[in-house]
């Protein structure tokens, strides 16, 4: 094994501890387990941190081409943003219960898949590269920060929590605003993301929009935040309705974003599965 | 005017932009499992019947898709009149910041009961400064503060910005042209609709820029910044005979000249043939890497006193350890075909050569180069598109993270104390923002307000 294959493993070891430590915290109110979960998930995101710069000195560029890379990147995005929320709003710990998992599942599976080195080609040595794919994580870290918010709002909504160490410092208001808020950034990220991927296109290919498969479902996923930033904007989808609606748009960005590239033969397969 | 306004009442529906949203994203969605005309999925499985009749197999150029994106347009201009209406009230109300704004007894959001009035609109500032808004007027009576009042426009500017896109896009689209165009090299093209292989026009296309084409060499390997770029052919704009762009040509670095850009689509073989009355064309070869050849893409026709004669042309590629070599052999030799009234006929030749393709009709092969097939797009809509989406993102930016709020107070002196009524206004009507204002006058007054029980939402 190489040095960067045992990092990387070293941190789905720890993300695996702090997943297990977040749920067991979660489900016996252990704010000390909660805590430590929190603690080793940061030591695993400095680990995953050194496994992935080691690949980007190695290989000449960023966690941009192949499964393993993209779907790596995202867990590293999604743990960063956890343990900087948590920074910020500690009564949020109970978070990791949520995205642990995610993380832990997702960097697994991203070890699983080849791992061999993909170079940059001609059509993508562009700075719009850079700005297209940092645009996507921001998105996609945001809307599954979301996610993650809605699930804990739905979990506590409806409970008075008097007492709970964990919940009881968890306003159910705190969790509706700020799954909105992560919604509205990811959607401004994800209109970025779409933007940047047309100049690219325009400038690489000819075509600013294609409808290639990939660039339709961009489109839908874009649509279906549009439609829940409207509900609640327009239509009063506060709390429940809303941490629904959140949670119902996850898979298609999810699809847009892995399922496109397996189930489609597209242009943009090189950079998930290499073609 | 009852029917106009019907028909705004219509489009600024809520309701009716949901559905709009999610029906575009369905069909978008149907649209990625129904092969679409012209491609290759499409060839080997055509859609099915009801698929093809509701225009699935062309989904993004269908009636029910027009429609959809007409309709959303029509929605979210109706949309941002109703904001831009809204907006200019706030606007004024921002500016003025006078009584109007003032709440009352009746329709204040909560109230506080504190010790003197001077003392009451220090604590009043302050909170208010604590909820991020910036005190615009304040004296013993009332106090009125708002956050950066630019914010009021985000959302209209937004959705006029979506509106406009959505016109750039589709006025865009009907006047483009954009067409492959093959040149070989060391020779040039006028851009007319005649020089184009394949050539699509919007209906409101007017004329093609007469400007002309010219590919005078073409690099097999061109490096920049250590990456292989590929076959890059090295391009040039004129203007009649004035030069007016030229440069390489290779993916992410396209030429440019007004609206038009000139991107490298492929490169592949041209055949020089000269007929027996002197008169020469280019017959374009594509390489085939599968048959490890370079055949031309469509057919020729040789007319006969006994009908039309047609003629193939291929040139076999080199092998490199088992593998094809796409790119032009040591010692090219021209495999011909033809097939007419005569009978059907082939051989071999080489650039220098002679064949005779029908009896008496003897053609000359000039020479094998290679040529460089350049996508040409004619689209002024491109730049003002990036302009839109960037201002929108601003728009939008603003409208979600920085949403104007004002807060008014109203204090009443009464033996003993003054009561101040206050009333905080979020533009998406977040109850959370009252709540956090009631919140900072608590922590500044240290006295707990008391909520006020409004009637309904319309005491706004």
């Amino acid at each position: 094994m190489t040095t960067e294959i045992i990092v990387m493993w070293i941190a789905v070891t720890l993300y695996a501890v702090s997943a297990v430590c977040a749920i067991l915290g979660f489900v016996f109110r252990k704010p000390a387990l909660e805590r430590a979960s929190t603690v080793v998930a940061l030591a695993g995101l400095a680990v995953h941190a050194v496994g992935i710069g080691y690949r980007w000195v190695r290989v000449g560029h960023g966690p941009f081409l192949g499964f393993y890379e993209v779907v790596s990147s995202y867990a590293f995005v999604g743990v960063a943003a956890f343990t900087l929320l948590v920074a910020r709003k500690r009564v949020l710990q109970p978070l990791a219960a949520v995205v642990m998992p995610i993380a832990f599942l997702g960097l697994g599976g991203a070890m699983l898949a080849p791992k061999s080195d993909l170079a940059i080609t001609g059509t993508l040595a562009s700075w719009w590269l850079a700005i297209h794919v940092a645009f996507a994580k921001l998105s996609y870290g945001s809307f599954i920060t979301a996610f993650c918010l809605a699930v804990l709002f739905l979990v506590r909504e409806g409970k008075t929590a008097k007492g709970d160490p964990l919940l009881g410092k968890l306003a159910p208001e705190t969790l509706d605003d700020l799954a909105f808020k992560f919604v509205a950034a990811g959607f401004l990220f994800l209109g970025i993301m779409i933007a940047a991927g047309a100049i690219w296109a325009n400038e690489a290919w000819g075509r600013y929009w294609g409808w290639d498969p990939i660039e339709t479902w961009s489109l839908i996923s874009w649509l279906a935040y549009a439609l829940v930033l409207h509900g609640r904007l327009t239509l009063g989808w506060r709390g429940r309705r809303f941490a629904w609606a959140a949670i119902a748009a996850l898979p298609i960005v999810l699809f847009a974003l892995v399922g496109v590239a397996l189930v489609y033969k597209s242009i943009h397969g090189a950079y998930l599965i290499g073609y | 005017m009852p029917v106009l306004s019907r028909v705004y009442d219509f489009f600024r529906s809520r309701r009716l932009a949901a559905a709009l949203l999610a029906a575009t994203a369905v069909w978008s969605a149907l649209a990625t499992v129904v092969p679409q005309r012209g491609s290759a999925a499409a060839r080997s499985s055509p859609a099915s019947g009801l698929a093809a009749a509701i225009g699935l197999d062309h989904a993004f150029s269908a009636p029910i898709f027009l429609a959809l994106a007409v309709l959303l347009m029509c929605s979210t201009a109706a949309c941002a009149l109703e904001r831009t209406r809204g907006a200019l009230r706030l606007w004024r109300r921002a500016r003025a910041g006078g009584p109007r704004s003032l709440p009352s007894a009746s329709n204040s959001d909560f109230t506080v009961a504190l010790g003197d009035a001077s003392e009451a609109a220090r604590s009043v500032r302050e909170a208010f400064r604590e909820a991020g808004l910036v005190v615009r007027s304040a004296s013993d009576e009332a106090v009125f503060a708002t956050s950066a009042r630019f914010g009021v426009w985000g959302s209209p500017v937004f959705h006029w910005l979506l509106v406009l896109l959505i016109a750039v896009i589709g006025a865009g689209q009907l006047t483009r042209a954009e067409g492959l165009m093959g040149v070989p090299v060391g020779s040039a093209r006028l851009d007319t609709r005649e020089s184009y292989g394949v050539v699509s026009e919007g209906p409101l296309h007017k004329r093609f820029t007469m400007l002309t084409v010219a590919v005078p060499s073409l690099e097999l390997t061109h490096v920049v910044d250590g990456i292989d770029r590929g076959p890059t052919p090295y391009v040039e704009l004129y203007d009649g005979p004035q030069p007016v762009a030229s440069g390489y040509v290779f993916p992410n670095h396209p030429l440019r000249y007004k609206s038009l850009v000139v991107h490298s689509n492929a490169v592949g073989l041209a055949v020089t043939l000269t007929a027996p009355d002197g008169a020469t064309t280019d017959v374009l070869l594509d390489f085939d890497e599968d048959a490890c050849v370079a055949r031309s893409a469509s057919v020729l026709e040789v007319a006969g006193p006994d009908g039309t004669t047609k003629m193939e042309l291929s040139v076999p590629l080199e092998t490199s350890r088992g593998r094809c070599v796409t790119a032009m052999p040591r010692e090219p030799r021209v495999e011909w075909t033809a097939s007419g009234p005569s009978g059907r006929s082939s051989g071999v030749v080489a650039p220098g050569e002679r064949f005779e393709p029908l009896p008496g009709f003897e053609v000359g092969v000039g020479s094998v180069r290679y040529y460089a097939r350049l996508s040409v797009a004619d689209d002024w809509s491109v730049y003002p598109m990036y302009l839109i989406f960037a201002l929108a993102a601003i728009a939008l930016a603003i409208a979600l993270f920085a949403p104007y709020r004002e807060a008014a107070a109203l204090l009443e002196v009464r033996p003993g104390a003054a009561v101040v009524y206050v009333r905080a206004r979020h533009v998406r009507r977040d109850p959370s923002f009252a709540r956090r204002v009631q919140g900072c006058v608590e922590r500044f007054s240290g006295i707990a307000p008391t909520t006020v029980k409004r009637r309904s939402e319309g005491d706004d």
